[in-house]
């Protein structure tokens, strides 16, 4: 069925391929590259080393044949994953590739990186490498899972794959965003997840699962192709224009797709002025209008969204809604009354029953990608038979466990990040070759965030331009939008209604104080000094690299780079606080911890050796100890000047303009 | 110095019509062929048509969709025409809002297409479809003209990227990746930002830190923070020639004569045209400038009065001025938007909303004889009544005009060819020369 391999498109990870390329059941297959055949399936055939996107059923299961009965527990799993990736590569001349551990400084940084999208503090580095317990390293990919960092870093992250990186008025991303980071922290699984998603309980953008599909809402196909994409990891709008000799799925398997999103609308709120919400009196939404179909006209060849009504009438021929594992397309035939529960129940009942094995295989492919830097089938929501991934048993193996977790996606990167290949230190030296660098750029969110840890001025942004009530009504805000995201309250009610789930000091203070904030302020992002901060830098990384697709390159332009090198952000952060350059005071919002704990360079010239200053920088910035050449050129450096400010200002901003501080490795 | 960045950096391997890149181009068109039968190439033919000439491109983008009644298409005798009135231009019969007179007068020179259509109502989608020819899809990003410029025809001796964009980012360059994004001009008046040391960094203090950074890296336990060519080295060292770069001058406006510069007009969109044309002389092959307020839903006369009082002397001048240093042939400018402005003006709020049906374009120099008015639209400005011209013709014609072969593929990182006009076909009138 599939053509031959293309090697040379299939080199995957040139970097992880290596490693992991042994794994390959078929022998003769080069790291990376392998034969697939047709493949029968059912539920529950067995299969090896072939991979076909399931067109009628809806299996993947390759290795095992019966689903195993009891659940594997997660060391049990580790240990088969390091099995799949540790087998010696076939036929590889690089086979010479030796497995060395890495020291413990570096699988700290990297997994901090990957988990908390964060550079360790200087501290916890130094504490790390020094603790002697043996299984320490599960501890803290534990502890790291179980962070508000990992909350953060990880809806930051799905977030842009939910709604992309394009600017969309219309969306509330901060609304958004929060809502995942509570669903992470209250543990929900990614199905129920994509329950919300798919089919949000309430139909406004302040709600912010409603913001997926109003993302997409400007016509039924753009929300099949984005939900297909994104959840199953399948590009089927290829199919949109033409049946697509490259791809499975035709147009007619679009159509039917897209007609679950027949009756989905974008619904625009002009509101009363109430207060918190909505300051502009606008607002968006989503809406079911139960008479709209999708239908198509046999003489323009186009689908068009019409009303009921008219599909019994010539030209149009009404699609019937159908999955994209469901088989061919059945005859057309007037659609049936409405069923009562929405189209989109029915979808989602599919997507949960029909689709999670694909589901499940594309969530696990985009975890992959955030420990490795890249999935194993490349790009990730690129699943097709032509695109086949790089180590299939390795996917379907972690896709199997995801799925009998039931959909535990800390599960997934605890054995991800316990894995042999997440401490060799051979696996991710291979980032220099050319493509493959870019990948392990570290990402806009790393960036910040490594930077503002490395200079610890995590708690001390700069703040100057925002009036100081603006601290306390974004958390005012911010708590009332979270209650608004866990109960889903009717607007109309809603200052009622938030005022009875407040505590009663809150209720005290809102009533003393009321709802109004400056007018055009809707998005509460925009009123937290934090992420103000944070969106000029995005804004400033982004705007000159602006692929806006999987990832978020950061050192990819030279605008970039000039900005990180010459940019006020980095630069008046490694100044000492001596220098006349300390945040005024008076702009400082009350109750900030601004003053604790010191900025490193403060905190590292109070220190009195220069070896010591040299050591606490290189903890700071690279998480470890620096070699005793470093340490040379270092001292040499800081010697050969007049003032030790300003020398250790040099060395700081060396370090953190270094490839090793910009690079995940 | 890194010299082996040549995969790297807007890279000249597929640019203009030579022997070799002919040939490329063919080869992709076979494999297209083989992938997909819809990407069967005709270049050849076009190829024979017209002596190729690579030529730079500045994109005028009114950004918001301005109204063309009011501005290259007026209705005068209708009653759409609202208060601005009409005035004759240098081409005999043909007509401009009142609110252009210095272009007027140049016409002369311009190509003016007054039957533009599509059907993207929305900013953002329309605005992609007249940026990069294609409509929005979910699964593609596609590059606009301006990166597919910059990569096909951009030079790596200059220190300044190929692709420039002033006063707005620009929509990027979708697959073909964040190395051929334009360098970024937020205020013309101002060189690149960031391009000199943070303050109190003086060019000693400055290079001693490199140098630190360097000898730190060359002394590194990790193998590939040693290796001095790789990409993020190059990256680096592109950055830091730019820094030292004596074409930073080039951002320097007031090199320029007062005079000059009052002509441009000065506010941002003016003094950025200027800047635009010395970017385009020191040898940049995309400069984008836009320019603001055409979205007219309310006071639409009172806004685009103001509009045009910036745009009018900008444009004129700056198709005046590359003709005075003989540039005006090398260099191909085009000014449009993302839609035109309904005839109707709402009542309630005196303006023009959203009208992809009916719209202008113009164009100016790139070997163009100018004088041309294609296309027309009815009395009331509404529909295109007379050689209807599409986004992927527009797209095709400009290409063809910069020596770019508009069926040329490029492709994505899944594989797919995707050519820089599936659908377009040049202009015939505007290919030839």
């Amino acid at each position: 069925m599939l053509g031959t391999p293309r090697c040379e498109d299939r080199s995957l990870a040139k970097n992880i391929a290596l490693y992991l390329a042994g794994l390959l059941a078929t022998a003769s297959a080069l790291p990376g590259c392998f034969e697939s055949s047709v493949t029968s399936n059912h539920r529950g055939t067995v299969q090896a080393t072939t991979f076909e996107l399931p067109k009628s059923t809806s299996t993947m299961w390759t290795t095992s044949g019966e689903r195993p009965q009891s659940k594997p527990t997660t060391a049990e799993v580790i240990q088969k994953v390091d099995e799949l990736m540790a087998a010696p590569p076939t036929r590889s001349s690089n086979a010479a590739t030796s497995d060395q551990v890495a020291a413990d400084s570096t699988y700290l940084r990297r997994i901090s990186l990957i988990l908390r999208g964060s550079i360790p503090d200087g501290a916890e580095a130094r504490a790390f490498v020094t603790d002697p317990t043996p299984n320490k390293d599960a501890i803290k990919v534990d502890e790291m899972l179980g962070s508000a960092e990992f909350a953060d870093y990880f809806s930051r992250r799905l977030t842009e794959v939910l709604l992309g990186m394009e600017d969309a008025p219309l969306v509330r991303r901060s609304a958004l965003k929060l809502w995942i980071e509570e669903s992470i922290k209250s543990n929900q699984p990614w199905n129920q997840i994509v329950r919300e998603l798919v089919n949000a309980r309430h139909p406004r953008s302040w709600y912010g699962p409603t913001n997926f599909l109003l993302r997409w809402s400007s016509s039924p196909g753009l929300m099949a192709s984005a939900s297909s994409r994104i959840f199953l990891g399948i590009q089927v709008d290829c199919a949109e224009c033409h049946d697509d000799p490259s791809s499975q799925w035709t147009q007619d398997d679009f159509r039917s797709f897209s007609a679950y999103f027949a009756g989905t609308t974008r619904q625009k709120f002009r509101l009363k002025r109430m207060g918190v919400f909505d300051n502009d009196g606008l607002g968006f939404g989503l809406r079911d209008d139960p008479n709209l179909a999708l239908a198509f006209d046999s003489r323009s060849n186009q689908t068009a969204v019409v009303n009921r009504a008219a599909t019994r009438t010539e030209p149009w021929q009404p699609i019937q809604p159908r999955f994209l594992f469901s088989g061919p397309a059945p005859a057309p035939k007037p659609l049936a009354p409405f069923p009562s529960s929405s189209l989109r129940e029915t979808l989602l009942e599919k997507l949960l029953s029909v689709g999670d094995d694909q589901m499940a295989r594309a969530f696990v492919n985009r975890l992959f990608e955030m420990v490795f830097g890249k999935g194993l089938v490349d790009p990730v929501d690129a699943f097709s038979p032509e695109n086949p991934p790089s180590h299939p048993e390795l996917l379907n193996r972690l896709a199997e466990d995801f799925l009998h977790s039931g959909f535990d996606y800390r599960r997934t990167l605890r054995i991800l990040a316990n894995s042999r290949a997440a401490r060799s230190s051979t696996l991710f030296t291979k980032w220099t070759d050319t493509e493959s660098n870019s990948s392990r750029q570290l990402d806009v969110h790393q960036l910040y965030q490594s930077i503002l840890q490395a200079t610890q001025t995590l708690h001390c942004p700069d703040d100057s331009h925002l009036p100081p009530e603006g601290r306390q009504a974004y958390d005012r805000l911010r708590t009332v939008m979270s209650v608004w995201n866990i109960h889903g309250i009717d607007e109309t009610s809603r200052p009622r209604a938030v005022l009875e789930v407040l505590p009663p000091e809150m209720v005290k203070k809102i009533e003393a104080e009321g709802y109004d904030l400056p007018v055009g302020l809707t998005d509460p992002a925009r009123l937290d000094p934090r992420e103000i901060d944070r969106l000029d830098f995005q804004g400033k990384i982004r705007r000159t690299g602006p692929s806006r697709q999987a990832r978020d390159r950061t050192q990819s332009h030279l605008q970039q780079l000039l900005f990180v090198m010459n940019g006020r952000f980095l630069n008046q952060r490694i100044q000492a606080a001596t220098l006349e350059n300390s945040i005024p005071s008076g702009a400082r919002p009350k109750n900030s911890t601004c003053d604790h704990p010191p900025r490193t360079i403060d905190a590292v010239l109070k220190k009195g050796s220069t070896p010591d200053r040299v050591e606490a920088l290189f903890f700071a910035t690279l998480s470890r100890p620096p070699s005793k050449t470093e340490m040379k050129i270092a001292s040499r450096r800081i010697h050969s000047g007049k003032d030790p400010r300003s020398a250790m200002e040099d060395l700081f901003w060396s370090l953190l303009n270094s490839q090793e501080f910009l690079f995940v490795h | 110095m890194a010299t082996g960045n040549k995969k790297d950096f807007c890279s000249n391997t597929h640019g203009g019509w030579s022997r070799r890149t002919f040939l490329s181009g063919t080869l992709g068109g076979l494999l297209g062929l083989f992938l997909e039968p819809r990407l069967s190439v005709s270049a050849g033919s076009l190829n024979q048509k017209l002596a190729p000439q690579k030529r730079s491109i500045i994109i005028l983008w009114m950004a918001g969709g301005p109204s063309h009644i009011d501005t290259f298409d007026p209705k005068t005798d209708s009653s759409v025409g609202g208060i601005f009135g009409r005035i004759p231009t240098s081409i005999p019969g043909t007509f401009f809002s009142d609110r252009l007179p210095q272009t007027a007068a140049i016409a002369n020179r311009l190509t003016i297409i007054r039957s533009l259509s599509h059907h993207e109502t929305n900013h953002f989608r329309a605005r992609y479809f007249v940026n990069t020819g294609y409509e929005r899809e979910a699964s593609i990003l596609h590059p606009t003209l301006g990166t597919v410029t910059s990569k096909m025809l951009g030079d790596e001796q200059h220190a300044i990227p190929s692709h420039v964009s002033i006063l707005d980012p620009g929509l990027g360059p979708g697959f073909l990746g964040d190395r051929y994004a334009p360098l970024y001009i937020a205020n013309p008046d101002d060189s690149i930002p960031d391009v000199r040391p943070a303050e109190k960094i003086n060019d000693r203090r400055f290079q001693s830190r490199l140098a630190l950074v360097q000898e730190l890296e060359k002394r590194s336990p990790i193998p590939a923070v040693r290796d001095r060519e790789n990409i993020f080295k190059q990256l680096r060292q592109r950055t830091v020639s730019l820094m030292r770069s004596p074409d930073l001058r080039t951002f320097d406006l007031t090199e320029e004569p007062e005079q000059l510069r009052d002509d441009y007009g000065r506010n941002p969109f003016g003094q950025g045209c200027l800047l635009a044309r010395r970017l385009v002389e020191a040898g940049i092959r995309c400069v984008e400038v836009t320019s603001k307020g055409w979205d007219t839903h309310d006071d639409n006369f009172t806004k685009n009065e103001e509009n045009l009082n910036i745009f009018d002397p900008a444009l004129a001048s700056l198709v005046l001025d590359l003709e005075t240093r003989n540039e005006l042939e090398s260099t191909l400018v085009v000014a449009v938007g993302e839609f035109g402005r309904t005839p109707e003006i709402n009542k309630d709020r005196e303006g023009r909303d959203h009208h992809p049906h009916a719209f202008s374009a113009v164009l100016a120099g790139g070997g163009l004889p100018g004088g041309l008015v294609l296309g027309a639209t009815d009395e009331m400005g509404s529909r295109v009544v007379k050689d209807p011209i599409t986004i992927p013709d527009l797209t095709a014609t400009l290409c063809l005009r910069l020596g770019i072969d508009p069926s040329f593929a490029h492709k994505t990182k899944t594989g797919r060819l995707v050519r820089i006009t599936s659908e377009g076909t040049p202009i015939p009138i505007l290919s030839q020369g």
